[in-house]
């Protein structure tokens, strides 16, 4: 990273933190709200870039490790078990385990096959979901108590929240950043361009892919989890393949395969989807337009092309 | 005497085309054995039923001693197989270093490790640049492979396949394209590598078959036809019909 780079992360890093107290300050609650979703979906779209960006396996059915996630904050929730720490440990559990399962089927397919069978896994969850009555079924679940952390945290503060929310996306950004540059990442990113020579030359490929998988799903439980925790209402839709569909276009719009660019995503999607609807109703067909642009002109996504200015302007 | 790799009546059919017949082949340590044929003769099918990138229909393959035939590719790797392909294969974005550190890697154990960053282990480093000095590379560590020449391909191609200290390597078609100078220099690689491996070199430069290999094999049409020395070739009937006699060896 540019010493540009990291002096743009401070920045950035001292905003979020300063952001709450603003928010108080001009009696702005719902920009806190906003910050907060955005900030969770870019967890998502981060563990969602693992595989779509880092490995190349576009996944249609990423978000229904979102809905384990929330579920394993609204079950428990639902018989009175509102320790937080019990939840998150379902929830990073819940995830991984489906993640295992469902990889060991899905990552022996490739290209379109994988598509379908990640969204056909994903919808399965979701109609599982929508049949059981006792948790709501269509209708959802509504999470009454936050989760109870102890140490003195209090999740139903907005404000701790918040914290807790940007913690969590930094420590997801590092992970990603030093998982991507490890050993490990060398072999994740080698695979994608050419995974016949990294057979070849002794590598297990199914066995990196499907760790990578697992440490994906995870990820995104952990943003289900803390989306369960801050909406406090679940349901099914949550896992729909529409979310799915979202996540991917974070992914593109920011920039595949780097650190910022999930998060750089959601922040205009979240953007987009706050602004424009005061504009006009028809914003979807602008996110659409902008969606087309990038897939058309920009490779990778908005942040290439701001670094290739910056190497333009530079030369 | 034993044998680094052994192959008993290995076929492979794709739809109605019986790409490889009832192969036989045996090779020990120290031998470079030469493959050539008419193109379409099932060289390249053969290399991939050995390395396990396809699967025969028929027959068995040891390697090392050890029944390999439902091995998977990766499984064939640490039983000692290395391998280069006829069609450059490469990570074309990364750098010569890390094209060469990724096949390291692997050798000098899992690569399970998730946090570290990767390329700062001396014993890697150490080894990328012993195997990029032998290759002549060791000027272009820094070059992303896909702008190198193709000679340079062809050098890295075979640096990857060293790194695991291979006792069976195939190559196929390592010369191709080479210019003079390279094809010497590769030759002179191969009688060095021999030392401590089988070689199966799948190559039509004639020049290269006749100057390493110990013994040459012909196939056409998916089945050998003649195994000898390269002068009982030369002399040898059918394989000059087949092969030879299109293009000669001095003129090839």
């Amino acid at each position: 990273m540019t010493k540009r780079g990291w002096w743009f992360g401070g920045v950035m890093v001292l905003g979020a933190l300063l952001l709450p107290f603003w928010a108080e300050y001009a009696r702005e609650p719902f920009v806190l709200d906003v910050i907060i979703r955005l900030m969770i979906l870019a967890i998502a779209a981060s563990s969602l870039n693992l595989i779509l960006g880092y490995s190349g396996m576009v996944s249609l059915g990423h978000a229904v490790f979102i809905g384990i996630g929330a579920y394993a904050a609204g079950i428990p929730a639902y018989y009175d078990l509102n320790n937080g720490w019990l939840q998150l440990a379902v929830a990073l559990g819940a995830s991984g385990l489906f993640g295992l399962l469902t990889g060991f089927i899905c990552l022996r397919t490739r290209g379109a096959y994988f598509i379908m069978i990640t969204l056909a896994f994903a919808q399965m969850m979701y109609f599982i979901f929508v049949s059981i009555e006792e948790y709501g079924g269509d209708d959802g679940l509504v999470i009454y108590a936050r989760s109870e952390m102890g140490l003195g945290v209090d999740l139903n503060d907005n404000n701790q929240l918040y914290f807790l929310v940007l913690i969590c996306l930094l420590a997801v950004m590092i992970l990603v950043h030093r998982l991507t540059r490890s050993d490990f990442g060398q072999v994740i990113k080698s695979i994608k361009i050419n995974e016949v020579r990294m057979q070849a030359l002794g590598y297990s490929t199914f066995r990196y892919r499907l760790v990578c998988y697992v440490i994906s799903a995870m990820i995104c439980g952990l943003a289900g989890w803390l989306l369960g925790n801050f909406t406090g209402f679940i349901s099914p839709e949550m896992m729909d393949w529409t979310r799915s569909g979202e996540l991917i276009a974070m992914v593109l719009l920011g920039g595949a395969a780097t650190v910022v660019g999930p998060l750089l995503g959601a922040g205009i999607f979240i953007g987009v989807e706050t602004l424009l609807p005061e504009v006009t109703l028809y914003w979807h067909l602008y996110l659409g337009i902008l969606l087309i642009i990038v897939a058309k002109f920009g490779r990778g996504g908005l942040l290439g092309w701001w670094t290739q200015w910056l190497r333009g302007t530079r030369s | 005497m034993s044998h680094a790799l052994e192959a008993h009546g290995i076929s492979r059919s794709f739809g109605g085309i019986h790409a490889v017949v009832d192969v036989d082949l045996r090779l020990a340590k120290g031998e470079i054995r030469a493959v050539i044929g008419p193109n379409g003769a099932g060289k390249t099918t053969l290399v991939g039923l050995l390395a396990g990138s396809l699967k025969a229909d028929n027959g068995e393959i040891h390697l090392a001693q050890r029944n390999a035939t439902r091995l998977p590719v990766h499984e064939r790797v640490k039983l000692g197989l290395g391998r280069t392909f006829q069609i450059t294969s490469l990570f074309g974005t990364l750098s010569v270093f890390e094209n060469i550190a990724i096949a390291v890697q692997n050798y000098q154990g899992h690569s399970f490790r998730f946090w570290r960053p990767a390329n700062r282990k001396s014993a890697l480093i150490e080894r990328v640049q012993e195997l990029a000095r032998d290759m002549g590379l060791e000027q272009d560590l820094h070059t992303p492979a896909e702008t190198l020449s193709h000679g340079k391909h062809r050098l890295l191609e075979l640096a990857m396949a060293l790194a695991a200290y291979p006792s069976i390597l195939l190559l196929d078609e390592p010369a191709a394209g080479l210019g003079i100078e390279e094809t010497q220099n590769l030759i002179a690689i191969l009688d060095r590598l021999k030392q401590d491996a089988a070689i199966l070199l799948v190559e039509h430069d004639m020049d290269v078959v006749f100057s390493v290999a110990d013994k040459v094999t012909v196939m056409v049409d998916g089945a050998i036809i003649a195994t000898g020395s390269p002068d009982d070739i030369r002399r040898n009937q059918r394989a000059q019909q087949a092969y030879l006699g299109e293009s000669g060896p001095d003129h090839a």
